[in-house]
């Protein structure tokens, strides 16, 4: 029996791990085991799906990409431009898309054509991108000027949001593009070994560029759904999403290194940090205390997933 | 030589430091060069303070008289303009981009030129451009929207000692968070309102949503809870609704200030555990969202919203019912105010001392229904 729970609790570490936080809640939360609750989940972690399940395939190709926060902050502010402009939110969710896409191929070409480190090259582009936001607003707060833009994340389908079945959406595509094409298997190969994949004829600086245009793309359509959802973008230096996104993906256990982890491992994460963010709210923990907690609870979780991938079988 | 330092690279380092060091000592203290330009002319000759109007939109706190004329009639305005750093907390700020475009037309009236530095809310840069602000001797005063508060202390003594004239704004430097008045020595002039004042502002307009409910119950949204201006407010609040024991805090959430996206993650949750209450207060951003939440479940009608910030969004909310009320906030005139306290200074004129800018507004700042129409609003939000 336990020769075939181990291997199991190894790999499936952190989907445990949330399952039993989703269990112990639901046994001591008041408010917790309630369709409002959960489709209010759902809500909240729409954006940070959206660009998590990308950036995890950055990662995994041996990518760190700082510019997530910036892209999300900047991309609804062309939008809302476009939108205050023509009336046209699809226009304008396609403008949010495609500056996160250009700033993801940008990145990528920086990074792959003048080999320089991810993380810096795309704290290099965050500022740049930063200070475009503030250019393009000209330093004021922005707000839909249709309804029809509010709508994308805001409407409300069988009771769950539309921003949260566009994160499924998302979620699903960057699942199978990375499980099930050889776009998804050079990821891997390139994160695990560039040289190797380079030697196996896989196309490295192709990967590498499409992987960070991609994390562009889906967190401009992130900051395009967030503030579909507040109704308003506003400029800042604010860095703080895309700590979020890396906590959802490295909690998940891919690894920093590249080479390994899974989307539906980021998926984990993710919920297991929204879970006990929840539950903090609902049993109103004081929010100093939260923070203490959290970086707690997200570093025992870190280390049992580690744990439980270097054990043998 | 060259062999050995080349061969002990920390030898290098350390000739390249005592170097550093001797340059640095052999430049002495140059403090007085930036001081003496600014204080030639006289009061009377200056523009004044303009007076406190009776009613309107843009009241402004009365100017202390500017009292007897001074006995050396130089003349009232120098030929060169006076130099005044701005140093800012945050120059992308939307608050504080209106309190500057207020600073810069009384510059521009009195003959001064601004230069603005940007910490972009990181207290050290900050630190790093005052004190190069001090020893350029460039400047006659500084405008100072502190970061780390008490900890900019230092820099202001160092500057008054360097004969820069000092005005404070919009952020506490001391260790009270319950006055407006100036804590360090020889500050000319603090333009701000008191967290814990404004916090017993928030307290009376929940007393008046309160009104006639019993029990009321009241959810609040800090900003940043432990921040030490979120939590001054919060006490002030709770001195004032001490009084009234129908009220109870049922549950409190954290909305950040960026944005209404805080205000929708704590409201959703709070009504999990606390599904029917009464009132809802907060930052303008966090009350924001707070109402997208409460429309989309169909209880804007059952909640009594009570913002702080006076926002665009908070007085067309409180104009359109749909907002109960908000404490006014008035960038617009903290920066109008503040830099017509450095003229003062400059020109040899009064202090202003502690100003808090909503004093002598309407029922002290705090909008309602009755009188929204008074107020406009200063800044997006």
């Amino acid at each position: 029996m336990m020769a075939q729970v181990l291997p199991a609790a190894r790999r499936y570490g952190i989907a445990v791990v949330t399952v039993a936080l989703f269990g112990l809640l639901a046994a001591t939360t008041d408010g917790f085991l309630s369709q409002a609750n959960f489709r209010n989940i759902l809500d909240q972690q729409s954006a940070l799906l959206i660009a998590a399940s990308f950036a995890t395939i950055t990662m995994i190709a041996g990518g760190f990409d700082i510019s997530a926060a910036s892209v999300f902050v900047v991309a609804p502010l062309f939008a809302l431009q476009v939108e205050n402009a023509t009336g046209s939110a699809g226009l304008a969710l396609v403008v949010g898309v495609a500056v996160g896409l250009v700033v993801g191929v940008a990145n990528g070409l920086v990074v792959t054509a003048l080999k320089v480190n991810s993380f810096i090259a795309t704290l290099a582009t965050s500022f740049m991108v930063f200070g475009a936001g503030f250019l393009i607003s000209d330093r004021s707060v922005l707000r839909a000027s249709t309804d029809a833009y509010p709508a994308i994340a805001r409407t409300r389908w069988w009771g769950i949001t539309t921003g949260a079945w566009i994160a499924a959406g998302v979620v699903a595509v960057a699942w199978i593009l990375l499980s099930r094409t050889r776009f998804g298997r050079h990821v891997y190969a390139v994160g695990g070994n560039a040289e190797a994949a380079r030697l196996a004829g896989v196309h490295v600086a192709r990967v590498k560029t499409v992987a960070f245009a991609l994390a562009g793309a889906a967190a401009g359509l992130a900051g395009v759904v967030s503030s579909s959802r507040t109704l308003s973008a506003l400029p800042s230096d604010d860095f703080s999403f895309v700590f979020g996104v890396i906590a959802a993906v490295v909690v998940g256990g891919t690894s920093i290194a590249g080479g390994e982890g899974a989307v539906w491992r980021t998926i984990a994460g993710a919920f297991f940090i929204a879970l006990m963010i929840n539950g903090f709210n609902l049993h109103q923990v004081d929010p100093i205390w939260q923070r203490v907690i959290q970086g707690a609870v997200i570093l025992a979780a870190v280390s049992i997933d580690s744990w439980t991938q270097r054990r043998p079988t | 030589m060259a062999r050995i330092l080349r061969s002990r690279p920390a030898l290098l380092w350390l000739a390249l430091i005592a170097v550093f060091a001797v340059v640095a000592a052999s430049c002495g203290d140059d403090g007085d060069s930036g001081g003496e330009q600014a204080l030639e002319p006289a009061a009377a000759d200056q523009p004044a303070p303009e007076p406190a109007p009776d009613e309107g939109d843009d009241m402004a706190p009365a100017a202390p008289d500017v009292g007897e004329e001074m006995d050396d009639p130089e003349p009232a305005v120098s030929e060169e303009p006076f130099q005044v750093a701005y140093l800012s907390a945050s120059s992308a700020n939307t608050w504080l981009l209106s309190s500057r475009l207020e600073m810069q037309a009384v510059a521009a009236a009195n003959n001064i030129e601004i230069t603005e530095f940007d910490a972009q809310f990181d207290p050290g840069l900050q630190t790093t451009q005052f004190q190069d602000a001090i020893a350029s001797g460039a400047y006659d005063g500084v405008i100072l929207v502190a970061i780390a508060g008490i900890a900019s202390a230092p820099d202001i003594e160092a500057a008054i000692a360097a004969g820069m004239e000092v005005v404070v704004l919009n952020q506490v430097v001391g260790e009270d968070y319950t006055t407006s008045e100036p804590q360090v020595p020889g500050v000319s002039a603090n333009v701000m309102a008191a967290p814990f004042v404004n916090g017993k502002r928030l307290g009376e307009l929940t007393v008046r949503a309160c009104a006639e409910l019993d029990p009321c119950e009241v959810v609040y949204i800090y900003g940043i809870k432990g921040l030490p201006i979120d939590d001054a407010a919060r006490a002030g609040l709770d001195e004032v609704i001490a009084a009234y024991p129908a009220i109870t805090i049922v549950a409190e959430g954290e909305g950040q200030y960026l944005g209404p996206e805080g205000g929708i993650n704590a409201t959703q949750d709070i009504l999990q555990v606390a599904p029917d209450f009464d009132v809802l207060v907060g930052a303008d951003q966090s009350v924001q969202g707070a109402e997208i939440v409460l429309t989309d479940e169909g209880k804007l009608d059952q909640v009594r919203l009570v913002g702080w910030g006076g926002s665009v969004p908070a007085i067309e909310g409180i104009a359109a019912g749909r907002w109960f009320g908000g404490v006014f906030g008035a960038p617009g005139d903290e920066g109008r105010i503040a830099m017509e306290a450095m003229v003062s200074a400059l020109t040899g004129g009064p202090d202003f001392g502690g100003v808090d800018p909503l004093a002598d507004l309407p029922d002290n700042g705090l909008v309602t229904a009755d009188n929204v129409d008074l107020f406009t609003p200063q800044w997006d939000g």
